[in-house]
């Protein structure tokens, strides 16, 4: 079995130094979900296998996902399709980084599936064992979760 | 002289930042392939000087990808670009000869010593 905990301090180093690194983001990490109920939200999800299968979700606001898409082109983006596109790449860098460092602590081989771009949020049924963390910026807010595979359901 | 330049990759990102970090260099990006059993038909058509491969790409891996160049090209010059870090697949990629790999994500400066030392070895006629 995953241990979340060990990798929950990885998982928040990846997912900032990566957001700072491709988007010139700064994500600070809260000890609340501020991910509002009614706004726009988008998920990126990968599922992971090997030894377990677990699926990593990264739900956040449209205006940070649209943000970090336009901070990785260089340019102005067009539309949500083209926002999707360069953050399932921001998602896969990050899901790259934590599966390899997890691979090398845990002596571990674990592998992932190119993420998913959804542009609504994805809901798992079951967090009970889920690892989660919070984040905000200026931009707007996001939830990255590990949930096991038997439990995430759309 | 250029040196001509294919890029795989499933991300549109990649094809983009290396459009951004080559512009006024040597390299010259021919073609961007979305998928490994494109890029195969692509390097036979236009046998470039040297090939990125991302690793994880849908149904044909950039490592069959690469094998598959190989049987056609042995002398290709592949370089791996991967967020899989820290990881046996460095290994794997130096299986099929491939010994430069570059890490997302990735600087101009990075990227343009691996390119340069990937093309260098491909002038000097070292095996792929």
């Amino acid at each position: 079995m995953v241990q979340w905990e060990s990798i929950q301090e990885l998982m928040d180093e990846v997912v900032k130094e990566m957001t700072k690194k491709m988007a010139g983001i700064d994500l600070e990490r809260t000890s609340t979900d501020v991910l509002p109920r009614d706004g726009k939200v988008s998920a990126l999800i990968a599922e992971v296998s090997g030894t377990d299968g677990f699926t990593l979700v990264y739900n956040a606001e449209d205006a940070l996902l649209w943000e970090i898409a336009q901070n990785m082109k260089h340019r102005p983006v067009a539309d949500m399709d083209e926002v999707g596109e360069y953050t399932r790449e921001y998602f896969n860098v990050i899901c790259g980084h934590v599966i390899s460092r997890l691979n090398l602590k845990t002596k571990s081989s674990l592998r992932f599936a190119m993420p998913q771009y959804l542009p609504f949020p994805f809901v798992g049924k079951d967090k009970e064992d889920a690892l989660v963390l919070y984040y905000q910026s200026g931009k707007g807010s996001a939830r990255v979760q590990g949930v096991y595979a038997n439990n995430a359901n759309n | 002289m250029s040196i001509r330049l294919m890029v795989v990759d499933d991300s549109r990102f990649v094809y983009n930042e290396m459009d951004y970090f080559l512009e006024d260099t040597d390299f010259e990006l021919i073609r961007y392939c979305k998928s490994g059993e494109e890029a195969v038909e692509a390097y036979k058509e236009l046998k470039p000087d040297l090939v990125t491969m991302d690793i994880i790409l849908p149904r044909m891996d950039g490592f069959e990808c690469a094998k598959a160049i190989l049987k056609e090209d042995p002398k290709a010059r592949i370089v791996f670009i991967s967020s899989l870090a820290y990881d046996d697949t460095i290994d794997e990629a130096k299986e099929l000869g491939c010994d430069e790999f570059l890490f997302k994500p990735f600087e101009r400066d990075t990227l343009l010593d691996v390119l340069t030392r990937a093309s260098q070895k491909a002038a000097g006629g070292e095996n792929a």
